[in-house]
């Protein structure tokens, strides 16, 4: 099967050069455009319809998920605060017209999933390499885009104007670049699309195609030449007007509307007032009104209604030119561009002389330097004037053009169809290497990303941060971003954390596989299962209004397993929300390669979400020894004078389970020392309320925490679920005996020294406690024999090591 | 709706020829991605119909026949503009830039939200992210409506 080529939405005859080219290097062709197939064909070049691949059972497969998604878009919408999601400070548009808008949405979701559909049967009949379009801004094409990089085809558009930044923000606007590549006109533009944020990678140079007849000897035709092929009077001026047409108004278009009505009407005015009258030119823009099923008026009937409009201003002599676009430069004078636009480079390659009018000051890549004049509605007439009495300044000004048009045509050559070609030959050719290159002696650049939804102080906070410095002192060149979707074109790498909040990890994890570049992943997938259904049932048994014979059966019921609370149990697969373990399936899918802080977590997330294959390496959490090893218990007893304790350092949560603690210690007579934030007021009410002799001391400093664990005569932590809890790595280099919770990865860090318990278990907590409380410090040999083992085996920089071991191997995969 | 009444007693000569439209015989102004279309209410027969606004050069220009009757209503630049200009009642560009940000910001939001996120997929794709542009102009348009109900006249 021959290689092939998706021409898609490519329907300028000027690109037939550029497609015949790319057939006769061994591409097979598929086109969506009937006229260029027939010229093709027409030219013996064998050429595949789109609309062969658009089967008639996929509109089956349309309806039956448009089906499915109105519904459930339906039942999403019913949630107010899904509804928060069309709100903003101009109020929400619900009410009124979200009707209308959700129409015209699931219109547009139809028509993108007839596109990937269609799309997934030519995969399958073909040897697709590359998609070429166009155009990528609609929503068709955009699907496409996103459906050509989930089967790894590349996606190059071809560049149909000279972008540049628009006042307002408009949303899905071409600034960011949408299809892998970009093929654009000249390095000016390159400059702009990278100024603006995109990777320079992408940006590839070739000029422009649809210009290349400009610079055929043939088309520099004489101006009297030209005025006589046109049948314009040899003796009076001719001026040419490019306006600008209004694609589709929403308010910023409706401005640039009542824009487009001022400028004709100041290029009549000043018609109007010259004498000799010139003559006038005016060519509409190719796409204007092109949508047939809309229109109600011929194109004659158009003429017809603007050449009566501009009768009554006086302005007999117009000629409205959809063709001859080259006859018609050659012949003017004088051409009027409205604002900025792709049709002066045009000008410049044809050596026309030339008037852009705009209100405002010119910001993009055309200024007055390069050899244009500049006009606004009031002295329109007087720099018209000025250039027509005066040919010597016309010359002058166009003898500017030569220096600046290389960088926006490339090279000013004529050739681009050529480069056009070999940059489509390069990025179809298997043995191509189509993604962008890093310098082998330029700094790696890693992004660390995290969001700002969760506690950005929290313990998965700290690894982040405690891994990008280890990993600066590599030598690598890290940046920390806790923004949803940060820029990341200078990066290499880039390295996701946390799991939780599921929605927004998720979120962010999609935005960076449009990226294109390696993601390395720091789940922290702790497995809530239990801690979910534990979470319920302690709200449940501790409820205020709950009778104490009540709690005491609900307790026991807890701890035999048997407790039911809102249908969920103990041994279930619970989601810590709604389709949780679906989202981290997708998750898995997105990213490279896991950091995982134990073979359990690895464990416990393949079983979870039942994918068997996961690229990972235990990454184990370091911890910063020093501060522990040399404290000393005074600071903590003169701050709070408290002595003989059980300490317990954690955020105070169900998860971390104090509440079975203080359970476990009733009746025992151990005071209890808490320290850690809290999220859960509640929570913590219930622990203040049932405990016996508890201190909550709230978030302290890393040197109370310090002297705290000197102090204890152990340290507690029953989770239901943990990644690497850095508070027992903290208590063993303090020399603190643990006692811990038998199921995450205590096992894998701390082997047989701890005193492990059943967090589900107050008898087994307490049993647990009351030996470490009395025996747990009788041998300082082997805590301090485990504070040694901890301290060298878990740092940081060997977290970084093995890091950036994963980040090289990534990009060496790619 | 109006009511057929006309087309009784016109002919077809009649209807060749097309009245001007004044501001008065406008009653809507709507805009997506395709254009502008223009509700009228016919002078003759009083139906109201929708048209997309045909230009030339970027001028409104042309003349629209009225479904129900057949009458021909022409459309001039300056009426044009003296009605959307209620429509867009913004005097000041920041203004109107200010409102298209803030409905470039829902049009690239609004299918992030994680209960419709997850609606919003086929074969791996986001179906949301393509729809930006297009429907930015409904939500434009609908901010814009919003805006004229809470501050008439604004």
């Amino acid at each position: 099967m021959k290689p092939s080529i998706l021409f898609f939405d490519v329907g300028n005859p000027g690109y037939l050069p550029v497609i015949r080219d790319v057939s006769s290097r061994g591409f097979d062709l598929i086109l969506t455009e009937p006229r260029l197939i027939r010229a093709l064909v027409g030219d013996g070049i064998a050429a595949a319809s789109w609309d062969s691949f658009v089967r008639p059972e996929t509109h089956v497969t349309v309806q039956r998920e448009m089906t499915r998604i109105s519904n459930d878009l339906a039942d999403a919408l019913s949630d107010p605060d899904a509804q928060t999601a069309f709100s903003g400070r101009f109020g929400s548009f619900l009410p009124h017209t979200g009707q209308a808008f959700f129409n015209h949405a699931m219109e547009l979701i139809a028509n993108e999933i007839l596109i990937i559909e269609s799309f997934e049967t030519l995969i399958q009949a073909t040897d697709l390499k590359l998609v070429v379009f166009g155009c990528d801004n609609n929503h068709v094409q955009r699907a496409l885009v996103a459906a050509a990089r989930q089967h790894g085809v590349p996606t190059l558009q071809m560049a149909h104007g000279i972008y540049y930044q628009r006042s307002a923000d408009i949303a899905g606007e071409t600034s960011r670049l949408y299809s892998d590549y970009i093929a654009v006109y000249g390095e000016t533009p390159k400059q702009l699309y990278i100024a603006l944020g995109n990777d320079a990678d992408r940006v590839l140079v070739t000029g422009a195609p649809l210009w290349d007849s400009f610079y055929d000897p043939a088309n520099r035709i004489e101006q009297d030449d030209a005025r006589a092929r046109l049948g314009l009077d040899p003796s009076r001026p001719v001026l040419m007007s490019f306006p600008s047409y209004n694609e589709g108004v929403h308010a910023h278009h409706a401005i640039e509307s009542f824009r487009n009505i001022e400028v004709q009407e100041s290029i009549l005015h000043a018609v109007a007032s010259m004498h000799p009258q010139p003559q006038l030119l005016v060519r509409p823009h190719p796409l204007e009104n092109h949508n047939p099923d809309l229109r109600s008026n011929s194109d004659q009937a158009l003429e017809d209604a603007y050449l009566d409009w501009a009768r009554s201003f006086g302005v007999s002599d117009v000629r409205i030119l959809r063709d001859q676009k080259i006859e018609a430069i050659r012949a003017a004078d004088i051409a009027i561009v409205e604002e900025e636009s792709t049709v002066i480079p045009e000008l410049m390659i044809l050596d026309t002389s030339m008037v852009v009018i705009t209100p405002l000051p010119m910001t993009g890549p055309y200024t007055e330097e390069i050899g244009i004049s500049v006009a606004n509605d009031q002295n329109l007439a007087s720099t018209l004037r000025d250039l027509l009495e005066n040919p010597a300044h016309r010359a002058e000004l166009r003898a500017r053009y030569p220096e600046s048009l290389p960088r926006l045509n490339h090279l000013n050559d004529g050739r681009a169809s050529e480069r056009m070609v070999e940059a489509i030959v390069k990025l179809a050719s298997p043995q191509s290497d189509t993604r962008p290159t890093r310098n082998a002696n330029t700094k790696l650049r890693a992004l660390l990303a995290y969001r700002s939804d969760v506690d950005v102080d929290g313990g998965a906070a700290a690894v982040m941060k405690e891994t990008a410095k280890a990993l600066q002192a590599l030598d690598i060149d890290v940046d920390l971003s806790f923004e949803m979707r940060p820029p990341t074109e200078r990066y290499d790498i880039l390295h996701a954390f946390n799991i939780w909040q599921p929605s927004t990890a998720l979120e962010q994890l999609r935005y960076f596989q449009d990226q294109k570049k390696p993601i390395v992943w720091n789940p922290f997938y702790l497995h809530w299962c239990e801690s979910h259904w534990a979470n319920l049932a302690v709200r449940a048994i501790y409820d205020p209004q709950r009778s104490e014979g009540e709690r005491k059966e609900y307790l026991i019921a807890f701890t035999n397993g048997s407790l039911i609370v809102n249908d969920t149990t103990k041994f279930h697969p619970n989601e810590a929300v709604p389709g949780f373990h679906e989202q981290l399936r997708e998750m898995l899918e997105i990213v490279d390669h896991s950091c995982v802080t134990s073979t359990r977590e690895i464990q416990e997330l393949a079983k979870i979400t039942n994918v068997p294959r996961i690229p990972f390496t235990v990454t184990p959490h370091g911890v910063d020894a020093a501060p522990f090893r040399s404290a000393t218990p005074d600071l903590f007893h003169q701050k709070f004078g408290i002595e003989n304790f059980l300490l317990c350092v954690a955020a105070v949560d169900a998860r971390k389970n104090q509440i079975m603690l203080v359970e476990a210690l009733k009746g025992t007579g151990i005071p209890l020392v808490l320290i850690g934030p809290c999220f859960e007021p509640d929570y913590l009410e219930f622990c203040t309320k049932h405990g016996e002799n508890l201190h909550y001391l709230g978030r302290q400093p890393k040197e109370v925490v310090a002297s705290a664990l000197k102090a204890a005569r152990a340290h507690a932590l029953p989770s239901y679920a943990e990644g690497a809890a850095l508070a027992n790595l903290e208590a063993a280099v303090a020399e603190c005996p643990m006692i811990v919770s038998n199921r995450s990865s205590e096992f894998e860090y701390f082997g047989s020294a701890p005193y492990y318990c059943d967090p589900t278990s107050p008898a087994s907590i307490q049993a647990a406690a009351k030996v470490a409380y009395q025996h747990g410090r009788e041998n300082p040999a082997e805590l301090a024999a485990l504070s040694a083992r901890i301290e060298s085996t878990y740092t940081w920089s060997h977290a970084a090591e093995l890091t950036l071991k994963i980040y090289r191997r990534e990009l060496e995969i790619r | 709706m109006g009511v057929n009444a006309y087309a009784a007693h016109c002919t077809a000569d009649d209807r060749n020829v097309a009245y001007p439209i004044h501001t008065h015989d406008i009653v809507d102004v709507r805009g997506d991605i395709r254009g502008t279309h223009i509700s009228y209410r016919c002078r003759s027969c009083q139906h109201v119909f929708e048209s997309y606004r045909e230009t030339l050069a970027g001028v409104s220009c042309g003349s629209y026949p009225c479904p129900s009757c057949g009458e021909r209503a022409e459309l001039s630049p300056r009426v044009f503009v003296e009605f959307a200009s209620q429509c867009f009642p913004y005097s000041d560009l920041g203004n109107l830039v200010d409102l298209t940000n803030e409905a470039s910001r829902i049009a690239r939001e609004w299918y992030r939200h994680p209960k419709i996120a997850a609606v919003l997929r086929h074969r791996g794709v986001d179906l949301g992210e393509p729809t930006e542009r297009e429907l930015l102009s409904f939500v434009s348009d609908g901010l814009l409506r919003e805006r004229r109900r809470a501050k008439p006249g604004s």
